[in-house]
């Protein structure tokens, strides 16, 4: 298992809220493979945030809390380390791009500060030789005028420039594991195609791995290798994007798939997912999905289904789609 | 910055202080509200220079004496030069507003920010010790203390200082509130930062505009305290004079009906210099604000 980087073990992470317990992330387990990316797909409050969240131990406390599951990074625990080395982590070994571009960069300090905090925090690094690194940076994430950006502040600069800021912040220690989280979602398309032709050159040029969280099934299908669809705190289904995309399994992910525009349909209404995510005091007994699901059986109102594999390297925690393998095995 | 210039000279960058100074310098008010100010410390810190009689130094036949040419704003009830005790009271006035501001400010900054970002217990207790020293009216208490530690300078200065820090504390806290839930403090974090490097190296400097205007407006503060309490005979105490204790001094209906010199100066003082400071606060906040566009 050498080239796995990261190893997600039976997450489980819980916030205590005054209305009672609430579990954003219930069992979840995945890898992810060196110099690859993994996509984690799912509408809002699905537990994706917080899954990365968690990688990074950034949990708002003391009302969330880890209370089961392992991470292992690079053969260490991270859930057991304490907060200096976690915070030797953060940043230089596993980093994080933010969703907003706009409010994740600190507005009183220019872009070159705040690049070379990590830097110098980090690395080491001292005086010019920060500096000369910092427009290498902004070099890398392809800005234009690098060195007169770097003394501007982050209101001088459109959304895009922000989030190439973010990029080059996020990469300056050369870290083996990047997390986005929804990188693009504040950005227009031009910019975001833009950003993912740049992180992508990037996996290739850095050999990182990159977990990116999205609710945006094209830029998955453009981005990930493996793709992880979770919904109300679980994983429902696990497979490389190929696969998710020739044949999803679960009807959530088909839901999904079929929600989205066509170049072909044109002029149709958009389909959508029927209902609701159920609410997190209320989660039904069975499968979290089989109050919006039109194919559900008897079954699933009374049992969670497992994670299983129906395919090699396919997941699905779904009970259709389990008895359907079940009967071509018997056939 | 030389990396910068060697590769590319026509570069046409300009560094933050020169972009705030030319800020400041549109703003007109605050340009002139500078130029008094520098007057004033000047004047202040080089009076004996300036002026050709001692502080202290008493003339008992030339008591009450009208402005004249050896006595640019007339004499006082002993003698001694009004001119000359305006230009070392302003020395007294002057250090009080600055050093009791620094003391508030300090306690203020650092026990606002402390509340504000850790919130729950540190926000609950340092938030109860602010409505304390909130509930005690300001000149019972100053008087008071004053009384047990005795009239002098030092003890102005202290007493405006750590009766001052509430306010600036409050607002410090909720503007940390509100700082401390974006997302750059989220990604201070994931870059390994430490609470403490997050709480003063980024999220104090977002609140300066806060400070700044508090600041200037506090030094104001401090030095009106100083004159209230030294015209109450608890501040600064002759003969070291102050613009407070020379107004104390003048307070009879002879003095203020027939000899307008004993007054009108120190107060026109005070009010010019209160008047100055606010301007200067105004045009600071403005000039130094990144998140203003220009």
């Amino acid at each position: 298992m050498d080239n796995i980087i990261l190893s997600v073990r039976r997450l489980v992470t819980e916030f205590k809220t005054s209305e009672g317990k609430v579990i954003a992330v219930n069992d979840v387990s995945f890898d992810v493979e060196k110099g690859k990316v993994l996509g984690i797909v799912g509408e809002s409050g699905c537990g994706k945030s917080v899954t990365s969240l968690s990688i990074m131990r950034l949990v708002p406390k003391p009302n969330g809390i880890i209370s089961n599951g392992q991470i292992i990074f690079d053969n260490k625990d991270l859930l057991k380390l304490d907060d200096k080395d976690i915070r030797s982590i953060r940043g230089n070994e596993i980093s994080m791009i933010f969703q907003e571009p706009m409010t994740a960069l600190n507005p009183v300090f220019t872009v070159g500060f705040q690049i070379s905090e990590a830097l110098e925090l980090h690395t080491g690094l001292k005086g010019e030789n920060v500096r000369k690194k910092c427009i290498e940076l902004l070099e890398i994430v392809k800005i234009p005028r690098a060195k007169k950006v770097i003394d501007e502040y982050p209101h001088q600069l459109s959304g895009g420039m922000r989030q190439r800021v973010m990029i080059a912040m996020a990469i300056s220690c050369n870290p083996k594991l990047l997390i986005a989280d929804e990188p693009t979602t504040a950005l227009d398309v031009t910019i975001q195609a833009q950003i993912l032709d740049l992180m992508k050159n990037l996996i290739d040029e850095l050999d990182m791995s990159i977990i990116f969280i999205t609710h945006d099934l094209g830029v998955i299908s453009e981005m990930a290798d493996m793709v992880v669809v979770m919904y109300a705190g679980k994983i429902v289904e696990e497979a490389s994007v190929e696969k998710i995309f020739e044949n999803p399994l679960h009807f959530y992910t088909k839901g999904l798939m079929n929600s989205r525009p066509s170049l072909l349909k044109k002029g149709d209404k958009l389909q959508c997912i029927q209902g609701m995510i159920p609410s997190p005091f209320n989660m039904p007994k069975g499968c979290a999905f089989e109050p919006r699901c039109n194919y559900s059986i008897d079954k699933c109102k009374v049992e969670m289904p497992d994670l299983l594999e129906c395919e090699k390297g396919h997941k699905v925690r779904c009970w259709v789609a389990h008895q359907k393998v079940g009967d071509n095995h018997e056939r | 910055m030389d990396v910068i210039d060697k590769n590319n000279k026509t570069l046409d960058y300009t560094p933050l202080w020169r972009l705030s100074l030319n800020r400041f310098r549109r703003n007109k008010l605050a340009v002139l509200g500078t130029i008094v100010l520098i007057i004033l410390i000047i004047t202040a810190i080089f009076a004996p220079l300036i002026v050709q009689y001692d502080r202290d130094e008493q003339n008992l036949l030339k008591i009450y004496q009208k402005p004249s040419k050896a006595h640019i704003l007339g004499t006082d009830e002993l003698g001694r030069d009004v001119f000359t005790r305006l230009l070392y009271g302003g020395r007294v006035s002057l250090s009080v507003g600055l050093i009791s501001t620094t003391i508030s400010v300090v306690i203020g900054v650092v026990l606002g920010i402390i509340a504000g970002y850790y919130g729950k217990k540190a926000d609950i207790i340092i938030m109860r010790i602010v409505d304390i020293f909130m509930c005690f009216p300001f000149f019972v208490i100053a008087i008071t203390m004053a009384a047990i530690l005795g009239p002098s300078i030092w003890n102005v200065m202290i007493i405006t200082g750590v009766l001052g820090w509430t306010s600036i504390c409050r607002m410090v806290r909720a503007e940390v509130m509100s700082i401390k839930e974006r997302e750059f403090v989220e990604a201070a974090k994931a870059l390994g930062l430490t609470n403490r490097e997050i709480m003063f190296k980024h999220i104090l400097p977002n609140t300066f505009a806060v400070i700044i205007v508090y600041a200037t407006l506090g030094i104001a503060n401090g030095i009106l305290s100083e004159a209230g309490l030294s015209f109450l005979g608890l501040g600064v105490k002759q003969p070291q004079p102050s613009w407070g204790n020379m107004l104390a001094a003048a307070q009879n209906l002879q003095s203020l009906q027939h000899r307008w010199w004993l007054w009108i100066p120190s107060g026109l003082l005070v009010f010019i210099t209160i008047l100055s400071i606010n301007f200067v606060g105004d045009g600071l906040r403005d000039a130094l604000d990144p998140k203003l566009k220009q």
